[in-house]
């Protein structure tokens, strides 16, 4: 595989659902790169469509969804778009797999966890069941599962919440996916096992060298794990840059803004937490504007009227008319 | 010393017996038993006639009697016990594969093969259900095959209901969706991960029809459009019967009480699994 052709391409890529009160923008013109062995945190609000953009990538959205003609979506150079049923069949799960958010929803409350574990194997790899039950015993052992025979054997509701998730992540990376796609992958988790399982995903990312995508609306979660940090609003990336970069001089104001709700230790007890004036925009097709100006301390006149175009900016871009100072 | 003789104390006692478990699954029991073995018992076939004892009460001879022809009543409870229980078993089990089918196809799939599924499952639910077996039954002429094929026919609508109800919640939790994250084909689906969620459904309410389904084969062969005569069965038997309803009462009563205890104990038995795998269900999500 050539190095030089990212894993993920994303140009100029908008996406439309209709809805009664008009077609509601879910992708504005994303775009964006993912290249072998990095990570890519994607931080937005609830709503702001994150979680369609990963289904976009998998081609899972419902049948409503309207691309809007232009842009383009390359897995390793190949047009996601263009592939039928079965050509995406063969993609997801075995080169493109995703690990979800509450894994007691996304395991099959009937089935052993042998089972679901060595199908996708049998599946995808054509192996046999002998094989397949091997290779899960394997994988059981590299997400960290203790005692993984005894467990081929239980069922869902058997194992604890962080032991499911490595289940989950451990079915995820079966077929030894070249994309990883981790939907808010802790959220349903208790804090103390927040931290292991973000670990255990860097650590099995950086060993088989895999790209990933990590979705979450934790800041915190996406400066330690991430090697770059896109921030999504209303549909649209508004920036993105190496995390550092971002962390130490975003450039857009609800970058900022975002930053500033994060609670810090060094904050007096009971002090009041900062929140963003208003509420997240909801963009229709043929909105123009930025969609944040509503809520922006830094509006001027044409963020209302005209669309921030992408301005590129260290090693990364933002979208805004009025930006923080550079550096 | 005290202590082990106050943990034998505590000890619970031996639970006393679940009369409403032993009785249903006995008499069951009983009517398969009876219905396999009839052939080694003792007793005269279903058709030999007795002309010294027509119409005779239970003996040792007749172990229930005999009817207007001298046919020994057991023999012939037995035998219909064979075509009941094969009808009341197999029919559902008709209706439970297809309509289990159609049921998942058409809350999987949309467009035209689900209201082509949907309108053709009420078309089947607003016909009179007695009507369509009887016309089934007439032209596929009598026999237990035929019975059976159209009692199942007449099951198919409410597995279908039943199975598509139940999958419609099913699908759009999480797993299914992970699947297709997973690069699962629409057969793998609904097979592997939404049917096995729906086995404890439709399997209680697979034994709650085998009771309609004898019943029903019942009101047939009384009709005279089941199995026909002169082999027996429950519904034949009570039919014939009637002619002799006041001379000897028994040779009606005894194969309806048959069917009636059969009945009760296939519903006392279904409704304890409906609740345990109610119980059970709710665990689950």
């Amino acid at each position: 595989m050539n190095a030089a052709i990212p894993t993920l391409a994303i140009e100029h890529l908008s996406l439309a659902f209709p809805t009664p009160a008009g077609a509601v923008q879910a992708l504005d013109d994303i775009c964006l790169d993912l290249h072998r062995g990095r990570t890519l945190g994607l931080v937005g609000e609830s709503g702001s469509g994150k979680s369609v953009l990963s289904r976009a990538i998998l081609r899972l959205l419902p049948p409503s969804a309207q691309w809007a003609p232009g842009g383009q979506l390359r897995f390793q150079g190949e047009d996601l778009r263009a592939l039928g049923a079965r050509g995406m069949q063969q993609i997801r799960g075995r080169r493109i797999a995703m690990v979800f958010q509450d894994p007691m929803t996304a395991l099959n409350p009937v089935r052993s966890i042998g089972a679901q574990l060595t199908e996708g194997m049998r599946l995808h790899l054509g192996i046999r069941r002998r094989e397949a039950r091997a290779r899960a015993l394997d994988l059981l052992e590299q997400v960290g599962i203790p005692s993984p025979l005894s467990r081929m054997n239980q069922f869902p509701h058997e194992l604890s919440g962080g032991m499911r998730q490595r289940v989950v992540i451990a079915m995820a990376i079966a077929c030894e996916p070249d994309l990883l796609i981790a939907d808010e992958p802790t959220t349903a988790l208790d804090v103390t096992v927040q931290a292991d399982i973000l670990d255990l995903l860097k650590q099995l990312q950086g060993r088989r060298h895999m790209a990933m995508l990590l979705i979450t609306h934790d800041l915190g979660v996406a400066a330690g794990y991430c090697d770059d940090i896109a921030v999504m609003y209303a549909g649209q990336l508004v920036e993105m840059a190496p995390a550092e970069t971002l962390f130490r001089r975003p450039r857009m104001p609800y970058t900022r803004a975002l930053m500033d709700s994060i609670p810090r230790m060094g904050d007096e007890p009971h002090s009041e937490l900062t929140s963003i004036p208003g509420r997240p925009a909801v963009r229709l097709s043929g909105d123009t504007g930025c969609p944040f100006a509503s809520r922006c301390s830094r509006r001027r006149s044409e963020c209302l009227t005209v669309t921030p175009p992408l301005s590129p900016s260290g090693g990364g871009f933002f979208r805004c008319h009025n930006p923080l100072e550079a550096p | 010393m005290t202590a082990l003789a106050d943990n034998v104390a505590r000890l619970p006692r031996a639970p006393a017996v679940d009369w409403r478990l032993a009785l249903p699954v006995g008499w069951l029991i009983l009517v398969f038993t009876a219905a396999l073995t009839v052939d080694w018992l003792p007793v005269p076939t279903p058709t030999d006639m007795d002309f010294m004892a027509l119409e005779a009460l239970p003996s040792a001879e007749h172990w229930l009697g005999t009817d207007q022809d001298g046919r020994d009543l057991f023999s012939r409870v037995a035998h219909g016990a064979r075509v009941s229980l094969t009808v009341g078993f197999v029919a559902p089990l008709v209706g439970l594969v297809v309509g289990t089918l159609l049921g998942l196809l058409s809350a999987w799939y949309g467009g035209f093969t689900r209201s082509s599924i949907l309108v053709a499952l009420d078309a089947m639910l607003a016909f009179p259900g007695l009507v369509l077996a009887m016309a089934l039954t007439a032209i596929l002429g009598a026999s237990v095959g035929s019975v059976t094929l159209a009692l199942g026919v007449l099951s198919i609508p409410a597995f279908a209901r039943i199975s598509r109800a139940r999958a419609l919640p099913l699908i759009q939790r999480e797993f299914v969706l992970a699947a297709k994250t997973a690069g699962a084909s629409d057969h793998w689906i609904l097979m592997r991960e939404v049917l096995p969620n729906m086995v404890m459904t439709l399997v209680t309410y697979t034994l709650t029809i085998v009771s309609v389904m004898i019943v029903i084969e019942g009101a047939l062969s009384f009709l005279g459009v089941g199995v026909p005569p002169p082999a027996p069965s429950w519904g034949g038997m009570i039919s014939e019967g009637r002619s002799a309803l006041e001379r000897a009462p028994h040779i009606s009563l005894i194969p309806a009480a048959a069917m009636f205890f059969t009945v009760l104990s296939l519903n006392v038995l279904g409704d304890r699994l409906r609740r345990r795998a109610e119980a059970r269900e709710g665990g689950l999500s």
